[in-house]
Formats: structure tokens, sequence, C-alpha cells
């Protein structure tokens, strides 16, 4: 199959593909990757529709002149009402989107290993925060800071991030386009994120599982900052005066909307640990999917 | 269970403001109006339509020629109305959503975000189990005997029966308009966040009732239909030489057959929470909502293929029929086809790629699902 019109469709491919980048440019997509996890996922998007034109491109170049070329008006070709099958044609149709497939696949496996969210990524000075989803708020705890806030994420730019995450409400989705990957957080189970930001910047997270009334106000923003501002940041919120105590929690955990972020300048020993805690009927399915 | 009086046991938790025309009239704001509005379409669009039946003293042709009639073309197409009537809602309620989506750009909009959770759990249930389903179900039951050289479907009463359970399930659909509230938790229903604990109002129980009705039909279509191609088939109708929809038709009952039943099973577990505290999917003592997800996208992917394989029917059938020209391949269609009814069952998890699991797993579910795609 000879595309004749293929040359007239290139630009106007190539437009929309313009146009669809330029509308990401400022957008919390991860289109506008600010971390090697977003960047490599926005290059297995690249090829994998670059691959599946393939398959994509002779269908929709290939039907129109197919009508048009067999159209009952046009006396030039032939007309072959019983013609039911071409054994060439046949390895043609079948062929090419096994070999799509096929490399597909090698690509997603070793994707899907190289990307998976429980994989430490490499860097010195990794920090850990435990995230937990409430009702419509995300709580972060720094257990090494000892701190807390509040719909605000602050990380320090090109050092990894391990996130453990659970719910103390019903299931969220913990995700944060720009740094890529997404993970359930859901109670008495904890999962786990890693994440890095490469540039200093603020970034747009969101929680992507309905979980009612404030649902849509449910985002917060994440600060990736220097190392010394993010050391600066953490003894200022250690200095301030709100401890997250038992009572202070309970507040946290009604149904809201907090009206702006949160910093608290302590928080209790294995709190992370006490909230999956108490789900747990025995210790049998303490690790999500597993 | 003390504290209630005669009253609860009669008519349970049921108030005036169970009503929507009542809330709209305490407040009357634009959310609540639209509500009234719709829920007086509802009545009145019944009232009517008894008024019309009653003004052409159509009642007793109804009941006999169409409601008692076991004859798989007026089912056919009494499935299809019931599609479009189901429709008709849908397509409202998905432009009022838009208009919501459009005007509420930093201010609160036409519908409060409960109304708007309702909307798309209900236009979500609607277009999968009360318009798609029924109108595809009601495809077949018209053509598919016809193509095989059948009188009829292998068990025609019970044929009725399944029209009369998704039809129930509807009229629960359109009831939740006046009387309650619907589900805000999706089409999906993923609990905990339709437990007790979560959504303590009716919603969550009258998307467990529809869905279960529709679900309980549409498994008894499938044995149904599955019978009746197996074994009705007029003599010399080989199954190699039946029309492509009717391979479509039995690849769709094949997945009716076994992927309806977790869902039932999944609605019926939640229902068992709801109502008895067993504690299947909740947050404590055990539950665990990731079972759920298993068992909903279990149904959930092959539902996928029940849609769509009817649909693929119908366009091999109308472009060669239209072209003049006998179908290109028909035993690798039929092949393809067949793979697909397997495949489908093995590709589930992707709906939830992001609940942690490992890569392995992933990575399996991954390229299994890319392998369905090699038929297209």
């Amino acid at each position: 199959m000879k595309p004749a019109g293929g040359a007239r469709f290139r630009p106007v491919f190539a437009l929309a593909i313009t146009g669809a980048l330029a509308g990401c440019a400022a957008s919390p997509s991860f289109f506008n990757a600010a971390g090697p996890v977003a960047a490599e996922q926005r290059e297995l998007f690249w090829i994998v529709n670059l691959l599946l034109l393939a398959v994509v491109l002779p269908v929709f170049i290939g039907l129109p002149y197919v009508l048009w070329r067999f159209r009952r008006g046009n006396a030039d070709s032939s007309y072959q009402p019983k013609w039911t099958f071409n054994l060439k044609l046949e390895f043609f149709i079948w062929g090419v989107p096994i070999a799509v497939v096929l490399a597909l696949s090698v690509i997603l496996w070793q994707a899907t290993h190289r990307l998976d969210p429980y994989k430490r990524l490499d860097g010195a000075g990794a920090i850990d925060v435990q995230v937990v989803g409430l009702d419509w708020k995300w709580l972060f705890i720094y257990p090494d800071q000892h701190i807390a806030t509040v719909n605000k994420l602050v990380i320090p730019a090109g050092r990894p991030v391990h996130l453990e995450l659970t719910s103390d409400t019903v299931m969220q989705s913990f995700f944060i386009p720009q740094l890529g990957s997404q993970i359930y957080a859901m109670a008495g189970m904890r999962t786990q994120l890693n994440l890095k930001a490469d540039r200093p910047g603020v970034y747009l997270g969101e929680n992507t599982q309905y979980n009612g009334d404030g649902f849509h106000r449910q985002n917060f923003r994440t600060y990736a900052v220097s190392d010394a501002q993010f050391d600066t940041w953490v003894k200022r919120v250690q200095s301030g005066s709100q401890p997250l105590d038992a009572a202070r929690y309970a507040a946290l955990s009604k149904q809201s909307v907090p009206d702006r972020p949160i910093e608290f300048s302590a928080v209790p020993n294995r709190m992370f640990a006490t909230i999956i805690g108490k789900y747990l009927y025995s210790n049998d399915h303490k690790e999500a999917g597993q | 269970m003390t504290g209630h009086g005669a009253l609860f046991w009669l008519i349970g938790t049921i108030d005036l403001h169970s009503f929507a025309f009542y809330r709209a009239w305490q407040d009357p704001s634009l959310d609540k109006m639209i509500a009234a509005i719709a829920a007086g379409i509802v009545v009145v669009g019944a009232l009517t339509l008894a008024a019309i039946v009653t003004k052409l003293r159509a009642w007793r042709y109804l009941w006999t020629d169409w409601f008692m009639s076991v004859d798989h073309k007026k089912i056919g197409i009494m499935y299809i109305v019931l599609a479009a009537i189901m429709l008709t809602r849908a397509v409202i309620e998905a432009g009022v959503m838009r208009t919501q989506q459009a005007v509420a750009i930093g201010q609160s909009g036409i519908v409060n975000p409960e109304h708007f959770g309702e909307l798309f759990s209900t236009h979500g249930a609607i277009m999968i189990f009360f318009m798609a389903m029924p109108f595809l179900t009601g495809m077949i039951n018209y053509v598919m005997p016809l193509q095989i050289g059948s009188r009829d479907v292998a068990f025609p009463t019970l044929n009725s029966i399944s029209l009369g359970l998704t039809v129930s399930g509807a009229i629960l659909m359109m009831a939740s308009l006046v009387v309650g509230k619907f589900s805000t938790g999706g089409w999906s229903g993923y609990p905990p966040y339709t437990e007790m604990a979560f959504s303590p109002g009716v919603g969550p129980d009258y998307w467990i009732w529809a869905v279960t009705l529709s679900s309980i039909g549409t498994t008894l279509t499938g044995l149904n239909f599955a019978v009746t191609i197996y074994k009705m088939r007029a003599p010399g109708m080989h199954l190699f030489r039946m029309p492509l929809f009717c391979w479509t038709s039995l690849c769709t009952s094949i997945l009716m057959i076994f992927a309806m039943p977790p869902l039932t099973v999944a609605t019926a577990m939640l229902a068992l929470d709801r109502y008895l505290d067993f504690h299947f999917f909740t947050n404590d003592l055990g539950g665990n909502m990731m079972n759920y997800a298993n068992l909903f996208w279990l149904f959930g992917h092959p539902e996928v293929y029940i849609l769509i394989l009817p649909a693929f029917g119908v366009y091999s059938e109308v472009i060669s029929t239209f072209s003049g020209k006998r179908l290109y391949a028909y035993t690798s269609l039929v092949g393809a086809t067949m793979a697909i009814a397997v495949l489908s069952f093995t590709v589930w998890l992707h709906h939830f790629f992001t609940m942690g699991q490992s890569a392995d797993i992933n990575g399996f579910f991954g390229i299994a699902t890319m392998t369905i795609g090699i038929r297209g």
C-alpha cells in the first residue's frame, strides 16, 4: 500500500503536535517534566506514540484511499466480490502489530522495572517523607526532621525523595504530574513512591481518586528548593509553637479543606506507623498489593 | 433494635426531606431547583405516558402483546426503547455536567459538589448498564435468532425475565431522582467510600440494587444467547457459516456468563458490609478494598469487550453488505474475536497499576493488555 496522500498530511500533523506542546509549556503536566521519573515517562510516551503510528498511519491513510480508489463510479478499479483472502496481506496485517507489540513489550518490561515506584532513585542525601491522605487534605510528616505540614510539600531539589503513603480515610491517589508516577494511599496499608525534582520550582500535587465534596480542592504545592533553603525552612518550622498533638490531629482528621497550608513544629514519634496500625486486625496485610 | 416508632417499621427513614421537590421548596437554590426539575420530568413524563396509554385504551394491548410477550423481536425492541429512554436522561446529565464545568471556573457554578458527584455516578452507571448494554442486548435479541434461522431464543421466558430485571434496575435509577439521593461513588462504586462509615445515605444502596438487578439479568441473557447459538441453529448452519455478528454475539454471551458474576458478588459483598457489618472491604477489622478493585475489574474489563464486540460485528456485516462484497478473512476474524474473549480475562489489573503491586505483576499485565491490541 503506497499512501499517495501522505505528504499532504504531514504539515497538518506537525502543526497539531506543535500546538499540543505549546499548550503544555506552563502546565502542571508530565509534558513539562521537572524530575527524572516524569522526564522518562514523557520520553516513553513519545516512543510508544511513534511506534503506534506504524499501525495507525496505514489505517488512517489507507482507509480513505481504499474507499476512494474502489468507489462505485471508478471504472478503472476492479470489482472482486468473491475475493476474501490473501496470505501476503495476512502476514502484513498480523505481522506489523505483532512486531510493534514485541518491541513495546521489551520496552515496557524494562521501563516498568526501571520506573517501579518502590525503587529508590540514585543520588546522595535522600530524604524521607510520610504522606497521610485525609478528607480533604494531605498531611506530610518529615520523620527525620520531626516536623509536619498540611498541603505543602517542601523538598530539596536534586535529592531523591522517598515517600511512604497511607490514608486515614477512604482510598486516595497521590500524584505530582511534573515529578511523575502516581500511587494509591489506602488505610491500614503502606505504599511507597520515589521521586526527585531536578530543579527548584513549584509543582502542583493532587488527589486523583474521588473522595467526596472537597475532592476538587484537595490540591497542594510542592516546593523544590535548594539545600540551604530547605535547612532554613526546617529550622523555621521547628522553632514554631504549634506541635501536631492528638487533639490537633483529631481536628485535622475531620472533613474540611484548609484555607492555607499548615506547619507543625513537632510530631510524635512513629506517628505514621500508629496511623496505619489502628486499622490492623493482624499483621498479614501490611504491604499494599503484596 | 429499640427506639423506633411504628412509622419507622412501616416506611424506614423516609421523610419529607427525601423528596427532591420538598428540598427545593425548603431551599430554592439553583442546585435544588435543577434537582426538582429533573424529578418533575420523571413524574410528569410517567404520568403523561400513562395518560396517553389510557386515552388510547392501549393498556391491555401493551400488557398482553408487549410486556408479557416472549417474542425475541419484541423483547429486543423493548430493550432498545429502554436504552433510548435512559440515553435521553444520560445526555441531559452530560449537558448539566459540561455546563457546570464551563461556568464554575473560580465560582460555584450551577450545581453543588454533592450533586455533581451524583451526576457523574448516575451518568456512568446509566451509560454502561442501562444504555449501552440494553441497546446491544436488544439488537442481538432481534437479529441473532433471525441470522441463525431459529424461531426464538432457547429460553424465551427467561429472556422476558432478563428484560424485567434490567427494567427494574432502570426504574430504581429513575426513582433516585425523585426520592432520596444517588451515590456519589462513581459508576465503579469503590469502597471504603461507599461503605456505611463514609456514605451513610441511601445513595450507594440505589447503586448496589440497580447494578445487581442489571448484572443478574445480563448473566441470564448471556446464558440464553450462548445456548441459542450452540443449540438452535437451523439445519446446515454450521458454526463457521454463521454471520460474523453471530460470532461476536457468542463472544459477548460468553463474556457475560463469566464476567457478570464477579460484579454480582462484589455488589452483594458491599451490601453485606453495609447492612450486616461484614467488613469485606472496610478500612478496619480485616477488610480490604483491594479485593473489591480486583473483583470489580474482573468484571469491568471484559465489560469493555461485551460492549465493543457486537459493534465490531455490526461494522463487519454492514460494510461488507453495502460494498457488495464477501467479508475479508472471515476465519481469522473469528479466531481473533474468540481470542479476545479469552484474553479479556487476563488484563483486569491494568485498571489499577498504581495500587502498589510489584513491577513483575504490572509488567505482565501490561504485556497481556498489548497482546489484546494485536487483534485490532
